[in-house]
């Protein structure tokens, strides 16, 4: 019994990897422009990207994993639905034809990368946490019309991280997109 | 004796779980589209409450034997503020509409016990409004699995994060209900 106990609590004590979301808080991107652009949007993330789940450090020797694509997709769908008046989820690879043939007007590719750190030695969850987002557009016949880069950093305290483990990234996801929303529903590039 | 005590402690410390609070609802953009396309009349949303008959009550969730509190304050608030969401994100709310949408929920279930498997379950009565005359009078159910493990830090991330998908996808159910569409229209 008390070898199966000792083998057991070595399992809990050796470094794992901990799930967190990084999906930020949808509500917190908002735009005061209530008008949205008439026309249809699409945007494409490939399906191994959306598949892909990404390591990165935590605190206390884990690591923390996550889906950067399929978790910050709904951001993305938020701030483009934000701004247009349709959007469309394209699952094969941006032509002019399928652009043309589906009447969607602009297609977006996002790139994302994410980094974390954690000061903590006792608690595995990050306090800080840095998403990259850039974001091109193109039109129906592939010209490149809008490209951005937005860093968002987000960091969040021992406290917050014991009621929402992936605050820290929720932050940055939140920075990024929030940013990214405030440049789109001002550009000129998509109002004819 | 002492040692294996402390053992024991620490083994039940990483395999319980604390209080936690459930993530905000975030909108399920799937539906999105689909409800902008309908040409559907704005709509406000009224309240969501509980049914006191029924035995278990559901604004309490555990997990892993620590309270799992809503953000709202309790979870009839937390599909009250979902509902809100999603039409808001839609372009269908308007607190000053004829057409009122309101909910009973009936049943609200979260398990994240189980060792391979977590499960959550919801189900909730939606009525629909059209000026004092009801117009659609439905339940509606959903749920939603999700790979679980025996070590807690596993376990009650994953729990506590899939709870709103189930809330995600009882709406996803409503909205899609032709019946429900028609009573918007």
């Amino acid at each position: 019994m008390r070898k199966l106990i000792l083998a057991l609590c070595s399992i809990m004590l050796i470094g794992c990897a901990h799930p967190i979301v990084i999906t930020p808080e949808l509500r917190t991107l908002k735009t005061t422009e209530r008008n949205y652009i008439q026309a249809t949007v699409g945007y494409y993330i490939s399906s191994s990207d959306r598949d892909n789940y990404v390591y990165s450090a935590g605190g206390g020797g884990d690591r923390v994993y996550y889906y950067p694509y399929k978790e910050l997709e709904p951001a993305l769908q938020k701030v483009l639905f934000s701004v247009f008046k349709d959007v469309k989820r394209l699952d094969l690879a941006i032509t002019p034809e399928y652009l043309r043939s589906n009447d969607i007007k602009y297609a977006f590719l996002p790139e994302i990368t994410t980094e974390s750190y954690s000061a903590g030695v006792m608690s595995w969850m990050p306090t800080s946490f840095t998403v990259n987002l850039t974001c091109k557009a193109f039109t129906q016949n592939g010209k490149l019309i809008w490209q951005r880069k937005y860093i968002g950093v987000g960091t969040a305290t021992f406290s917050e991280l014991t009621k929402d483990f992936g605050l820290a990234a929720k932050r940055a996801s939140q920075k990024a997109f929030s940013d990214m929303l405030n440049d789109l529903s001002q550009a000129k590039e998509f109002r004819d | 004796m002492k040692k294996l005590a402390v053992l024991t402690f620490m083994l039940l410390f990483f395999v319980l779980g604390c209080s936690t609070v459930a993530p905000l609802y975030n909108t399920d953009f799937n539906n999105i589209s689909h409800l902008r396309g309908e040409k559907l009349n704005s709509v406000k949303v009224g309240s969501v409450k509980k049914d006191l008959q029924e035995k278990e009550n559901v604004d309490y969730l555990t997990l892993r034997g620590g309270k799992y509190e809503s953000p709202n304050g309790s979870f009839t608030a937390y599909l009250e503020d979902a509902l809100k969401q999603e039409l808001d994100d839609a372009r269908l709310l308007d607190s000053s509409s004829k057409i009122e949408v309101s909910a009973v929920l009936l049943k609200n279930m979260l398990d994240g016990s189980g060792i391979s498997i977590g499960i959550a379950e919801i189900e909730a009565r939606f009525l629909v409004n059209k000026e004092g005359t009801l117009t659609y009078d439905k339940i509606m159910t959903a749920s939603h699995t999700w790979e679980s493990s025996f070590a807690g830090a596993i376990a009650i991330p994953r729990a506590h994060q899939n709870y709103p998908i189930v809330v995600q996808k009882l709406l996803g159910k409503l909205f899609t209900d032709p019946e429900f569409m028609a009573a918007l229209r």
